[in-house]
């Protein structure tokens, strides 16, 4: 599943639903396994539970489902849903790239850029060839770059800003229809 | 009587007037077949599947004669305990003496009392049970709560009394000249003579008046065909305190008495205590007002302090048991649009869908859903979602990915037929739920990766809600004890529970906070449902509301900051939103509402059972840990077994000798023989001070047969005088049905003939049995035939077509929407002319091998059909047996499928073929309407609606059919006060196009152009389609009436000018 088509207005930011890219299991050495800051909402489940995937096969399985489950909560306007489904995600499978990339542009539809930002720049380390996330992270910079170089910007310049991109926009009813 | 047995009555009507109308003299020259075309068609409906091959015993108390299976021979002894204690109760209230010994029969389950044979309807969930006024019957499920049985026992029994006042016996009934009394005289009596209002009736009933939305007294019958049926009982019940308590216990006793000489409700009441229903409806419906209009200073409504979910002005959607999603945005429920049921996922914000699980009504996983308390549960891994739905003899629970958006994983377990009350633990791997099904309900744990079954709890009592603690370590539990619920605690690891919550009111639904140390839960303290908060630590509870609907299945959001929950309200049930307070704010809500009401928390006041259940049970000894794992079914088994040795040391020892006593039965001679070779037991349940303590025997049941119903009609048609007797009879249990038509015809013209249909079914087993025989005289006035009578008047001659034979079917239902038919037909057809003069014509005889294939998922409503499918093929072939023998196959196919638009429109579309191919086909009719036509006098070959054309206009060996319809809503329940009160639940109107032809062998069908309208019959052996268009006005109104206005068209402008048609019965 490729969402790259389902984006026909913002091509700058790049979510990824497909996973078992290949690259990803080559760099997993090079990885930070740090998770990243996961917003506690409930309880915690017992992760030791948890089983992890056994063979790649599962893994990229279980990654594809959660992000097409992601997307689905995306174009139904569940953000939070699909953070925290992508943030159990990580937590069984921190070296996914694209569940990383696609938990960027969640966080960063919330609000969260500095997450968002080291979101990018980790499936970026996990997935290196893939332009996609390197667009994402360098398009995230440059924004808050101008954000800060530049408060007072006109109406009309907001306006003209990335509706999913922009955090500072209310919330749309359908998602990342840009990338 | 909570259903209504009708049948007997419905049966009779409907047999004596189809055999009328057979036996009606025709008035067209017709071939007699009108037995075979009715073992031709195949029929729709949905089918009573008898999954299970009862066996029934047997035993009688002093008062009683109660059937049961053997396997729950202890909850049968429970049984004649509540129903002794309910006729003393009884019989001192209406201060009468049972004059027989009436027959009831229990299920250990509602999925068992659906299969009884004692009335063939659908007995749907809420069904609590019946009694029937005919052979005093009254046949009642256990539904997993001992208390809620009893009450229905005694409720039923209150009816059978009523039965026996009115109409002095069994069978006497039909003798009577008494009408029935209203409904609401005879269920509000039944309600009055068992344990008080829970505090749900209250809610409704509470509801009503605070919204002004009392059924009047003079409607409150309708209220049983549409309407709140509920709010009609409690309301009932409630005017039976009211007569009671302002004039006195007496007079309840003597309602019906006073009925069986004033059989006007008006007239009894002015007899009774003085005044008219009308005045009888304001004076008590003031003194509801009194009584609840006070709670508007000191409660609040939910809509002030919660949001509700769902559209405000949405008046038929509505959702149940809510659980949330990982993030709190979405919520899933039970939700239902007044047509559909369905799990739906919901946006919690505005109520919308987001997601539906159950797009179908019925897949392959399921026949329907289970739409009973909890029994939907979203995992806490965030996408399982886990409901429950019946599919053949009882409930699986399914198990929904979010991921995949399909079903994954189906759970069933033995001897555990309804399942409510799913609660997930934290690590989505283990699923709590009631189960009940072996006269008992209890809670269990399935691990749904291994399917390996634990049973928690083993009380005869009802035991509810679990839910785990965020740790998984714990299960709370609401559990009956003295009759009430209270809140226990078990520690999974060590097997010790501990009655936590315990008040002299009902504390359910246990909601655990995140952090563990407190409980959620909502509590009936003043007699209405409000949130409490207990914590653990301090064990010290506090209010949370204080409203004035009440508050059901509360579920906490996983941030337990929020908190959605049920409520009844404007007659309805609803969703509200609303804050969990932070733990400071909890106790300044508590403070604040106890100061509304003038009172005070007492310092670390716990609330203390009136009569503390016993605490610490070591439930090792319950489940021993070997049967953790394993088969489901083994596991189930045996933990019942082991449920039966923790129950001997309880207070129902006794129950268990007896149950020991019974299980020798074949291997060992009884104790001593009773009346009538039954075993005698001395059953004393001495710990139990209100138990029984006389003598019951045992006796396995033998099947007799006994009268149900007799029918009689006389008729004047033509010149024909037509009697028709019908006389049924059946047993017991209604396994066996025998029934015998007469029908005596007689002309000042003609011989006199005596006819006569015997028919037997079988319904005790899966498959359904029938064998008739008959002989049967039909008289024609037959137009091929014509003399000049004695005035010089050409008239017809008459010709009688004798039919004799016999009919064996078998039925085998596949499931709930499929079957297969098997039948076998032997016709003998003599046709004579017998007047003017006596002459013979023809003879032949038929021997007829048919099958079908039926199947029929749709859902009904009023009107006709309103989603789903249905189709039949049916194939038929005669055997050449002789030179005399009719020779022909039949092949018949009828797809029908209906798609909703909106809530209530519906485009229903069919296609029909049907063909008798051979030396001797069948004639099948077309034209006119779909359904029947009152009074019409011919066969029953009519292949379904061409609109626009005379009925049975177009005759031949072949017909196909096409139809496409569009119903829609034009009103829904409408109430006139003049020329009399009644109401008409729904109107609709319709738009329909039909397209077919009616063709012989040898003759060629011209598919286009169409006939042109009303240009007269085609050249000989040619046939052209035709076409008919218009609207139709369909009115529900004690049964369906299709008004229509059709007209021919050939589909290149040219109309015909309108006809109408007139029929009975739902659309196609």
């Amino acid at each position: 599943m490729d969402l790259l088509r389902r984006q026909p207005v913002a091509t700058t930011v790049e979510p990824d639903w497909r996973d078992g890219n290949p690259a990803e299991q080559r760099d997993v050495q090079q990885v930070e396994a740090t998770p990243s800051r996961v917003e506690a909402v409930r309880p915690p489940v017992q992760m030791e539970q948890l089983v992890p995937p056994k063979t790649s096969r599962q893994r990229t399985k279980r990654i594809e489902k959660v992000n097409k489950y992601a997307l689905w909560c995306v174009e139904n306007d569940l953000w939070k849903e699909a953070q925290l489904h992508l943030e159990r995600a990580l937590v069984q499978d921190s070296l996914s790239a694209s569940i990383r990339n696609n938990l960027g542009i969640v966080y960063e539809r919330l609000g969260r850029q500095q997450d968002a930002a080291l979101e990018y720049a980790k499936a970026q380390m996990l997935n290196s060839q893939k332009e996609a996330y390197r667009i994402n992270l360098k398009r995230l910079e440059n924004w808050q770059q101008d954000a800060t170089s530049d408060s007072t910007r006109s109406d009309e310049e907001v306006d003209q800003i990335d509706l999913f991109t922009d955090p500072r926009r209310p919330p749309q009813p359908y998602g990342p229809t840009g990338g | 009587m909570r259903y209504k047995a009708r049948r007997l009555q419905v049966i009779a009507m409907v047999v004596a007037l189809v055999c009328a109308i057979l036996s009606g003299p025709g008035s067209q020259v017709l071939h007699a077949q009108d037995i075979l075309s009715s073992q031709l068609r195949a029929s729709f409906g949905k089918n009573k599947v008898r999954y299970k091959d009862f066996e029934w015993w047997i035993l009688e108390s002093e008062h009683l004669a109660l059937h049961y299976e053997p396997e729950f021979h202890d909850l049968a002894v429970q049984a004649i305990d509540y129903l002794e204690e309910g006729n003393d109760h009884i019989s001192q209230i209406l201060k009468h003496e049972l004059s027989t010994r009436p027959p009831i029969v229990i299920y250990r389950s509602h999925y068992e009392f659906q299969q009884t044979n004692i009335i063939h309807e659908f007995l749907p969930p809420g069904v609590a049970g019946f009694a029937e006024p005919l052979r005093y019957r009254m046949v009642i499920p256990f539904a997993g709560d001992l208390d809620e049985f009893r009450n229905v026992l005694v409720h039923e029994l209150c009816h059978i009394f009523q039965y026996d006042i009115l109409y002095k016996g069994p069978i006497k009934r039909l003798s009577s000249p008494l009408s029935a009394p209203p409904t609401w005289i005879m269920e509000g009596l039944a309600e009055y003579v068992t344990p008080g209002m829970n505090t749900i009736d209250e809610m409704v009933l509470r509801d009503a008046v605070l919204n002004d939305q009392l059924i009047p007294l003079e409607v409150m019958n309708a209220a049983w065909g549409v309407g709140n049926v509920f709010l009609a009982y409690k309301q009932s019940h409630s005017i039976m305190d009211y007569i009671a308590d302002n004039y006195g216990p007496e007079k309840i006793s003597r309602i019906l008495r006073v009925w069986d000489s004033q059989n006007d409700t008006d007239r009894l009441l002015e007899r009774l205590i003085g005044l008219d229903m009308a005045e009888l409806h304001d004076r008590w419906s003031a003194h509801m007002k009194k009584q609840y209009w006070p709670l508007l200073q000191t409660r609040d409504y939910l809509s002030t302090i919660g949001e509700k979910v769902g559209k405000r002005d949405d008046l038929y959607r509505s959702y149940a048991n809510p659980k949330w999603s990982l993030s709190g945005d979405m919520l899933a429920v039970l939700s239902t649009d007044g047509v559909e049921q369905h799990v739906d996922i919901v946006r919690l914000s505005d109520g919308s869908l987001v997601e539906r699980l159950t797009r179908n009504m019925r897949t392959k996983r399921y026949d329907h859903l289970t739409f009973n308390e909890g029994t939907v549960a979203w995992a806490p891994d965030g996408h399982t979602i886990a409901f429950v739905g019946k599919k053949g003899p009882k409930d699986v629970v399914l198990l929904w990915d979010l991921y995949q958006k399909k079903l994954n994983q189906t759970l069933s377990f033995e001897n555990l037929e309804v399942i409510e009350s799913l609660a997930w633990a934290p690590d989505s791997q283990q699923l709590a739920f009631v189960g009940t099904g072996y006269g008992q309900s209890d809670i269990y744990i399935v691990d749904v990766a291994t399917g390996g079954l634990k049973q928690v709890t083993g009380t005869p009592q009802r035991d509810d809600f679990p839910a785990f603690s965020p740790d998984g370590t714990k299960l709370a539990f609401s559990t009956k004890y003295n009759h009430q619920f209270d809140i226990k605690i078990l520690d999974l690891e060590s097997n010790k529970q501990e009655t936590t919550i315990s008040s002299r009111t009902d504390d359910l639904w246990p909601n655990w906070l995140p952090e563990g140390n407190k409980i959620l839960f909502v509590s009936t303290r003043d007699g209405i449902n409000d949130l409490f908060v207990y914590h653990l630590d301090e064990q010290q509870e506090y209010r949370l509301t204080r409203t004035l609907s009440g508050i059901m299945t509360p579920a906490l959001s996983p941030d337990g900051r929020k908190i959605v929950a049920s409520t009844y309200y404007n007659g309805r049930r609803e969703l509200y939103l609303f804050d969990m307070p932070s733990w400071p704010d909890v106790k300044r809500r508590d403070a604040e509402l106890l100061a509304r009401v003038g009172e005070q928390r007492a310092p670390q006041a716990r609330a203390v059972p009136a009569a503390a259940p016993p605490d610490e049970i070591e439930l090792a000894s319950v489940v021993p840990a070997q049967h953790e794992q394993g088969a489901v079914q083994t596991r189930v088994r045996e933990t019942i077994a082991m449920l039966d040795q923790k129950a001997r040391s309880d207070k129902t020892e006794l129950l268990y000798e007896t149950s020991q006593d019974f299980a020798l039965q074949d291997g060992l001679a009884p104790r001593s023989e009773g009346k009538g070779g039954g075993e005698i037991l001395d059953i004393a349940l001495d710990a139990d001070p209100g138990s029984y303590s006389g003598t019951m025997t045992r006796r396995r049941y033998t099947p007799k047969l006994e009268f149900d119903g007799l029918s009689l009609q006389m008729g004047y048609y033509g010149g024909f005088l037509s009697s028709v007797a019908w006389l049924s009879m059946s047993d017991l249990l209604g396994n066996h049905s025998l029934s015998l038509a007469t029908d005596y015809v007689a002309s000042q013209d003609i011989d006199n003939d005596f006819n006569f249909a015997l028919n037997y079914v079988y319904y005790g087993q899966r498959p359904t049995y029938n064998v008739s025989v008959f002989n049967w005289n039909q008289f024609f006035n037959d137009g091929s035939r014509r003399y000049i009578d004695p005035v010089g008047r050409i008239v017809s001659g008459v010709t009688r077509v004798t039919q004799r034979g016999m009919l064996a079917d078998m039925s085998y239902p596949l499931d709930l929407y499929r079957r297969v038919d098997l039948s076998y037909t032997y016709v003998s057809e003599d046709r004579a002319q017998v007047w003017p003069e006596n002459a013979p014509i023809d003879i032949s005889s038929t021997h007829l091998l048919k099958t079908a294939y039926v199947h029929d998922s749709i859902n009904y409503g009023l009107l006709g059909p309103t989603s789903g499918q249905s189709y039949y093929v049916s194939l038929g072939r005669t055997l050449d047996l002789s030179s005399s023998n009719r020779s022909f196959s039949h092949m018949e196919l009828d797809y029908r499928n209906y798609i909703r638009l909106g809530r209530w429109s519906v485009l229903g579309w069919r296609m029909s073929g049907v063909g008798s191919l051979g030396s001797d086909p069948l004639t099948y009719n077309l034209g006119g309407p779909a359904w029947f036509v009152p009074f019409y006098a011919g066969f029953n070959l009519n292949s379904g609606p061409l609109r626009g054309y005379n009925y049975a206009e177009f005759d031949g060996s072949r017909v196909a059919l096409m139809n496409a319809e569009l119903r829609v809503p034009f009103i829904r329940q409408i109430t006139f006060a003049w020329p009399a009160i009644f109401t008409i639940p729904a109107v609709d109107g319709s738009f329909f196009f039909d397209v077919g032809a009616a063709w012989d062998e040898g003759e060629t069908l011209d598919l286009w152009p169409l006939h042109f309208p009303e240009s007269g019959p085609e050249p000989l052996g040619e046939e052209r389609l035709r076409a008919g268009t218009g609207f139709g006005l369909l009115v529900y109104f004690i049964l369906p009436m299709n008004f229509e206005f059709a007209r021919q068209t050939d589909l290149r402008g040219n109309y015909s000018d309108y006809r109408m048609h007139f029929s009975f019965g739902k659309s196609f």
